[in-house]
């Protein structure tokens, strides 16, 4: 199993009031699968891609994801980790605003230590198979939200990481738009044979995956 | 390398308005600290001014303005009965206050034969009076009048031929010289003379003379025998205050800059929480978004330093050009010198480091998911 997750509980303090965000829950994903968690906002969906991605910790359970032990891991450690196996797609793309599209993409790679010039060429391939060559000196602000969640798709995976998450990758998208981004990532799972877990609310999106997961009052099972 | 810094002035451009703002609130800072700064250190260079000369002067008791002192001729012969195994030469001065062009400045009448020798005016154009209606002018009042050898001006209502322009290290205060039999030919002297100037002869201490003369019951309780340069520094305490006030005000902007550059760098890092959370979350390390932090915060130093430095530099030379600054007729050239410089370039580094290091220090204690929660 890629991901290994063990009575995974987190727990927020918000003041003096305790959410608990994800209460014991145990998942297990294979490599090379689409897996999708839907469930109502605020249902933990975001909750459960972040520790997944490491940026952030269970307050307890077990999280290991391709041998590593994410609860234990130190802060090098999860970096690192992100750096080799993760990509992650936001909401709201979280591209950086004053680096064009083809420069946003090359971070993964910059941050890998591929040189730089390398990392553009294998940018601008990626940019070419979201189908943004022609947009790549854009910045994202000129871009449709369409295109800047394909840059934001785009460098998720330039680097072939063995897990994508996707959280709401189509939550700011037109119905058009959604059913594009959606397909491109399908696309990619098979094309590159990374890792997909995409959250959504949009039930009507996961029809194709290979398996799907609701989420409640942050309690998880297999639909 | 040069990603980091491509990538930090892409930011930069990117929010030009910000960052214009951001670094032209910052060159004032940084200008300010040079003007005050340059000034301070001009106003102690004068009073660092030392002279060798060893000479004494008797003037009245607690006379603030030594223009309305009054000498009484047995206080010259009591000097004069020094000579010459004690004191060499004796010389009694006349002063004036009076207003030559827009400035007051002081009048000092005496033996030309003593300007040298006593008073040690050094020329540096023309040549000492000799004749009727003519004068000699320190280097600062003919710099802040425009005023060349050979031009007419009026004192007292009297026209006067400047014949020469002498720098004297010693009474530095703005001054006019005119020979004493000119004087005593034009003006009021009823007053007679204000000081004397005694020389002490070779060999001799001055102390010794100094305390001779003190003792004398002819200066009685009514006259005060100080050297030379104790007393130019006391007329220069004016200048003395001033320069406290300008080392305050030099504090002052220092403790601006200090401020100035470590809140931009404080706060274009903080503004960049989000960021630094994307930047993290892909995979960059703690050390790299630090370095690229750390290299915007120096960019924009550097930048609001070469705008400060280059409008001092500006302020300085047009106020040199156009209206040279002058204070009780000394000439002051501020000018920004290269340890000035260097000292200035070496606080906007320091403190633009250790700006963005701190508020990056601070935001890596917070999970990336917190970070890019920011707005």
């Amino acid at each position: 199993m890629l991901v290994d997750a063990q009575e995974l509980t987190k727990i927020y303090w918000r003041g003096q009031e305790k959410i608990t965000a994800l209460r014991e829950v145990n998942l297990q994903i294979a490599a090379g699968s689409f897996v999708f968690v839907v469930g109502p906002s605020g249902g933990g969906k975001s909750t459960l891609l972040h520790l997944l991605g490491g940026m952030d910790r269970p307050s307890s359970g077990r999280l290991t994801i391709n041998g590593l032990s994410l609860e234990k891991a130190s802060e090098d450690q999860l970096t690192r980790f992100r750096r080799e196996n993760i990509g992650f797609v936001f909401q709201f793309y979280n591209l950086i605003a004053s680096l064009n599209a083809l420069d946003n993409v090359t971070l993964p790679l910059l941050a890998r230590g591929r040189r730089p010039q390398e990392a553009l060429s294998l940018a601008a391939d990626m940019l070419d198979q979201v189908g943004l060559a022609s947009r790549k000196r854009h910045k994202p602000a000129e871009l449709s939200g369409g295109e800047q969640q394909r840059v934001a798709i785009a460098r998720a995976v330039v680097g072939h990481p063995g897990l994508v998450m996707a959280d709401e990758p189509t939550g700011d998208l037109d119905a058009a738009n959604a059913d594009a981004v959606m397909q491109l990532m399908l696309d990619l799972n098979h094309s590159l044979g990374a890792t997909f877990v995409v959250a959504t609310h949009n039930q009507a999106l996961t029809h194709s995956g290979d398996c799907v997961y609701e989420l409640h009052n942050g309690e998880l099972r297999q639909r | 390398m040069l990603q980091v810094l491509r990538f930090s002035l892409a930011d930069m451009l990117h929010d030009r308005s910000r960052t214009l703002l951001s670094i032209t609130g910052l060159a004032v800072v940084v200008a300010s600290y040079f003007i005050l700064f340059a000034s301070g250190r001009a106003f102690s260079s004068y009073l660092n001014v030392t002279t060798v000369s060893r000479n004494l002067i008797v003037i009245q008791n607690d006379m603030i303005d030594p223009s309305v002192a009054f000498l009484e001729p047995q206080v010259i012969q009591a000097a004069q009965d020094l000579i010459p195994a004690t004191i060499r030469r004796v010389s009694p001065i006349v002063f004036r206050h009076t207003r030559v062009g827009e400035h007051l400045v002081q009048l000092s009448a005496t033996a030309v034969q003593d300007w040298e020798p006593v008073y040690h005016l050094v020329l540096l154009k023309g040549a000492w009076s000799g004749k009727g209606r003519e004068i000699v002018v320190s280097e600062g009042i003919a710099l802040a009048n425009a005023w060349q050898v050979g031009q007419l001006v009026q004192i007292f209502g009297s026209s006067f031929s400047i014949s020469g322009i002498f720098r004297s290290p010693g009474t530095a205060f703005a001054s006019v010289w005119m020979p004493i039999e000119t004087f005593r030919a034009l003006f009021d002297t009823q007053r007679g003379y204000q000081g004397l100037f005694v020389q002490p002869a070779v060999g001799v201490d001055p102390d010794t003379v100094r305390l001779r003369l003190q003792n004398d019951p002819r200066l009685a309780d009514g006259y005060a025998v100080y050297f030379e340069d104790n007393y130019t520094r006391r007329k220069f305490q004016t200048l003395k205050d001033l320069s406290s006030m300008m080392t305050v005000m030099s504090g002052v902007a220092l403790l601006g800059i200090v401020f100035g550059i470590f809140n931009a760098a404080t706060l274009s890092t903080v503004e960049r929480g989000r960021e630094l959370g994307i930047l993290l979350g892909i995979g960059f390390s703690h050390r790299t978004v630090r370095r690229l932090m750390l290299v915007r915060s120096i960019l924009q130093g550097l930048l609001a330093y070469g705008v400060g430095l280059a409008a001092a530099d500006l302020f300085f030379t047009s106020q040199q050009a156009f209206a040279p600054l002058v204070i009780l007729g000394l000439p002051f050239s501020l000018k920004i010198t290269p340890d000035m410089a260097a000292s200035g370039l070496a606080w906007v580094i320091a403190l633009a480091l250790l700006g963005a290091w701190l508020s990056t220090r601070t935001l890596f204690k917070l999970r990336v998911v917190a970070l890019l929660s920011k707005p």
